[in-house]
């Protein structure tokens, strides 16, 4: 397979139908270069009245708003919300515990292409920019944001391309990728996020703190939700953290310390105003990611 | 209190207890190795569940350790002795069950540091082994050399055994221990009881298969604890070609230094030099002329040290057995029959000869005659045979005493008439018997004459009966010139069974031994059983100085050599300490529960011998054990799951 076709079969006919009908929408105004149907923070001549003014000379008068100067004898220029299109980086988790599979279908870095392929081509579908950062312990690859089709096949070989590498940092990452993004945009961060949480809470917050809006799509496998061994197995860790012995008895606590971390991640992100969305392997991205942007869109 | 084990090989199965740790380090290591993303939860999760864990695990990995462990003891069975307050107990059990049983050999004769005997202190031991038995207990004694009529042990007062302690003397006869505890065993079973053996223990290292005790207790008092100083023994004799080849052990101990071994023969002496070595064993082999008999000595003298130890040997020959039976005898006869299954025996050189037969017959051979056999003219030519120093064993059925005999039999015995006792009585020290060569299971003070008629020896010749009046035995130096034994028997089956060939056999088996098994008439028979005083092999001349040896330190039994090691028991080399006496044991005895007691503490032991049989108890811990597991730790498929 070539490594165009690579790229196009990420987009799974089945998962685009799923998104077909659905628009990312930027929770908060983005900044854009081209018009969109996103809110901006520069007043602009969109369809979307914000408010009116007073008339000051030099102003253009065909935004005069006649009927009220008919009633108050007073010059009044109405103004507009301005509709950008929206600038969105997929951060990529590329750190080797991606690479894992479980009871999963399949890997959850197979899961992660195919999940950012949808939203890729989501947001080049709806004229929104979209780029893609791979991390692992720095920003290994950096595709700036842009919305036209053949940007969206550059993205699609990207993804193709993705290979789980040996260790993470995905908190330093993140706070790389943060200083090398100067406008404000969406940050969509696929990860397992089996870091230092505090580490990546921080590089979010980074995110946060210069009004990116955040949604983290948690990638996890249903064998790390709960893991079903019947008999004492030794369980290395694929980033060279060691080895544990791990027996059926301590399922339990591992069960509950996991609750415990997504809770807490849960938490923190919704505190600081991002989006949580926990994915697990099993379960088909196409209407998980469905059932996340319809409900994103219903809050709205 | 301590413990000792029935089956103390079964220890072994111990090792089995740590089954569960390897098998839990064997598993470990077939682990699946499972890559996992991150294992930071697993840790934490690990860390908890062993802190909720590990004292489950631990106890559970105890449990089942303790399980086999205890399993393996039980194998092992076990008996605990406890210490004082339980000496009522183990006596009111044992009381009637104990058979004290004494080492008389000769080299129980070797004196200890307080200048006693061993023997002599044997006795006093068991005297006080006695004295703390309940006045009702019964007890059998038995002596080694036991006497070939097992028969005669019996259950007896303590009191009655405490007065033949003092008694006791030394036997030459060869030692046999493995019977003497068989018969004692014999003696005890079915029931079952415990052996008491005072003794200096030397025979354990010439046991050369386990002695069964079918469940019984044998507590050996090993009175010879101390450390050798130095040993030599003779280890193997060979003639071949006009020349002998001897093969000594030597054993220094204490002792290092350059020694000199000269060989006596009958021809002159042979010397070696030799290097000892402080308790490195050597083997020293030596060449001499062809000799009958002669003795070895080692010898060294230093600046503070002068010592010398001897061992005597003789040509080994098989000696010969002439038997002279009646023309009359009946091939059904009991003896005939014991006789010819002891012909059949390759020790000896069996012949069974006619009267004729007899003047011909030479002085190396040993003359069994059936004393109904002699008549006018057999007489004459048996005298002759006695005349020449041949040996001469006359054995026949008691009360039924040939005339010819009884004149053989006085004449020989230098004395004037054969006495025709019909009391049952008169005791046997009213006759003058020396008391020496009584069995050490044959009460002086009961001895009794029964039967139709008995010799009655007078001082200074032996005559020995049984207690029970079942045989009898005459030796001693004929004043013709050679050795005779008469052995009297009552044939009749309703009296005794000894004339069973299991019985005859082995007694006529030691009479040889005891008279001719030496080749040469001047070798050591024993001095009180020839009443004579030629105990050694030296020449006439020299058996004076022989005599005042205080003590032989082994004879080898038949089929071996006729060899005397260690003589000089001032510096006589025991060859055993405890550690090296319970190695031996443990080799020696099966089936049944073996202590090892020291002197020193045996009166202590005494009182405090009561075993408590720990079998049971540790069977039901096994399975107590079993069911806490069960119930604490179910098995893995019942366990709960937790979906």
């Amino acid at each position: 397979m070539t490594p165009d076709n690579q790229a196009l079969a990420l987009l799974d006919p089945a998962t685009l139908s799923a998104i077909s009908n659905l628009d990312i929408l930027a929770r908060q105004v983005v900044e854009g270069y081209f018009a969109g149907m996103h809110r901006s923070p520069f007043k602009g001549f969109s369809v979307e009245f914000a408010e009116h003014r007073l008339y000051h000379p030099g102003d253009d008068i065909r935004y005069i708003d006649w009927k009220l100067w008919a009633k108050r004898d007073r010059f009044h220029i109405k103004e507009f919300e301005a509709e950008t299109c929206l600038s969105a980086i997929l951060a990529f988790d590329a750190s080797a515990s991606m690479g894992y599979q479980g009871r999963g279908a399949v890997s959850k870095l197979t899961y992660g292409i195919q999940l950012s392929a949808a939203l890729a081509y989501l947001l080049v579908h709806q004229r929104d920019s979209a780029g893609l950062a791979v991390l692992d312990t720095a920003v290994r690859t950096l595709v700036p944001p842009h919305s036209t089709t053949r940007h969206l096949h550059s993205l699609l070989v990207a993804l193709s391309h993705i290979r789980p590498a040996k260790r993470t940092d995905l908190g330093a990452s993140l706070m790389r990728l943060g200083e090398r993004l100067t406008r404000r945009g969406l940050l969509i961060l696929l990860s397992d996020l089996w870091d230092d949480l505090e580490r990546i809470v921080g590089g979010l917050r980074a995110f946060r703190e210069k009004k990116h809006e955040v949604i983290v799509f948690h990638i996890l496998d249903p064998m790390e939700l709960d893991i079903t061994i019947d008999r004492p197995v030794i369980v290395e860790d694929m980033e060279g953290g060691g080895r544990r012995p791990f027996t059926p008895r301590e399922r339990e606590a591992y069960r509950r310390n996991l609750d415990q971390r997504l809770d807490v991640l849960e938490k923190v992100l919704g505190e600081m105003g991002a989006d949580y969305v926990l994915m697990t392997t099993d379960q088909n991205h196409g209407k998980s990611l469905s059932a996340y942007l319809s409900k994103r869109q219903r809050l709205h | 209190m301590s413990i000792s084990f029935l089956y103390p090989y079964n220890l072994l199965l111990l090792g089995l207890s740590l089954l569960p740790p390897l098998l839990h380090l064997i598993k470990q290591k077939r682990y699946r190795v499972e890559p996992f993303p991150d294992i930071r939860l697993i840790r934490r999760a690990e860390e908890e569940s062993r802190r909720r864990f590990r004292l489950r695990d631990i106890l559970l990995l105890l449990l089942r350790m303790a399980v086999l462990a205890f399993l393996a003891l039980a194998f092992a069975s076990p008996t605990i002795y406890l210490g004082k307050g339980n000496t009522d107990a183990y006596y009111k059990e044992d009381v009637g069950r104990t058979v004290l049983l004494l080492d008389t050999s000769y080299g129980m004769d070797m004196v200890m540091d307080d200048g006693q005997s061993k023997l002599f202190g044997a006795g006093q031991l068991a005297d006080r082994f006695l004295g703390s038995l309940p006045a009702q207990s019964k007890i059998a004694l038995a002596c080694q050399p036991l006497s070939p009529f097992a028969d005669s042990l019996s259950w007896q007062e303590t009191s009655t055994v405490k007065s033949l302690l003092p008694r006791l003397t030394f036997s030459f006869l060869p030692q046999d221990f493995r019977l003497a505890i068989a018969e004692c065993v014999r003696f005890l079973e079915p029931e079952g009881g415990r052996i008491v053996c005072l003794t200096d223990g030397r025979w354990l290292s010439e046991l050369n298969s386990p002695v069964e005790l079918h469940g019984c207790h044998l507590d050996l008092v090993l009175l010879n604890q101390a450390k050798p100083d130095a040993f030599l023994e003779l280890k193997g004799l060979e003639k071949k070609d006009g020349e002998l080849s001897l093969t000594f052990n030597v054993m220094a101990k204490g002792i290092s230094g350059d020694a000199v071994l000269v060989v006596h023969s009958e021809r002159g002496e042979t010397q070696k030099q030799l290097q000892l070595a402080d308790e490195v064993p050597q083997e020293v082999n030596i060449l001499i002329d062809d000799t009958n008999w002669g003795y070895a000595e080692l010898s060294m003298t230093g600046d503070s040290l002068s010592w010398n130890n001897f061992a005597y040997f003789a040509s080994p020959q098989p000696p010969k057995v002439a038997f002279l039976l009646p023309p009359s005898s009946s091939p059904d006869s009991p003896i005939v029959r014991a006789l010819h299954l002891n012909a059949e025996d390759e020790r000896y050189q069996v012949n069974f000869i006619s009267a004729e037969d007899i003047a011909n017959l030479g002085v190396e051979n040993c003359l069994l005659v059936d004393q109904s056999a002699l008549d006018d003219v057999t007489i004459k030519s048996v005298e002759g045979f006695l005349t020449s120093g041949g040996s001469l064993i006359l054995f026949g059925e008691q009360g039924i005493i040939n005339p010819n005999a009884k004149t053989l039999l006085a004449e020989a015995l230098g004395v004037n008439y054969v006495a025709h006792g019909t009391s049952d009585k008169q005791e046997m020290t009213a006759t003058g018997t020396n008391p020496a060569i009584l069995p050490g299971n044959i009460s002086l003070n009961q001895l009794r004459i029964r039967g139709s008629s008995h010799f009655q020896a007078p001082p200074g010749v032996t005559l020995a009966e049984l207690s029970d009046g079942s045989a009898g035995i005459v030796g001693g130096k004929s004043k013709l010139g050679g050795k005779l034994c008469a052995l009297l028997i009552p044939l009749d089956p309703t009296v005794s069974n000894l004339t069973s060939s299991a019985v005859f056999v082995p007694l006529m088996d030691r009479l040889v031994q005891g008279i001719c098994w030496q080749p040469n008439p001047r070798l050591y028979l024993g001095e009180q059983l020839l009443n004579m005083e030629a105990v050694g092999i030296l020449p006439e001349g020299e058996t004076t100085s022989l005599i005042k040896l205080p003590g032989i330190y082994r004879l080898n039994g038949p089929g071996g050599l006729a060899g005397l090691g260690a003589v000089n028991v001032t510096e006589l080399a025991p060859i055993l300490g405890n550690e090296e006496a319970q190695e031996l044991v443990n080799r020696s005895f099966v089936g049944g529960e073996v202590n090892i007691i020291s002197p020193g503490v045996f009166d202590e032991y005494s009182k405090t011998a009561r075993g408590f049989s720990l079998t049971v108890v540790l069977v039901c811990l096994v399975i107590a054990l079993l069911i806490l597991e069960a119930l604490i730790f179910p098995p893995a498929g019942r366990r709960p799951s937790p979906e």
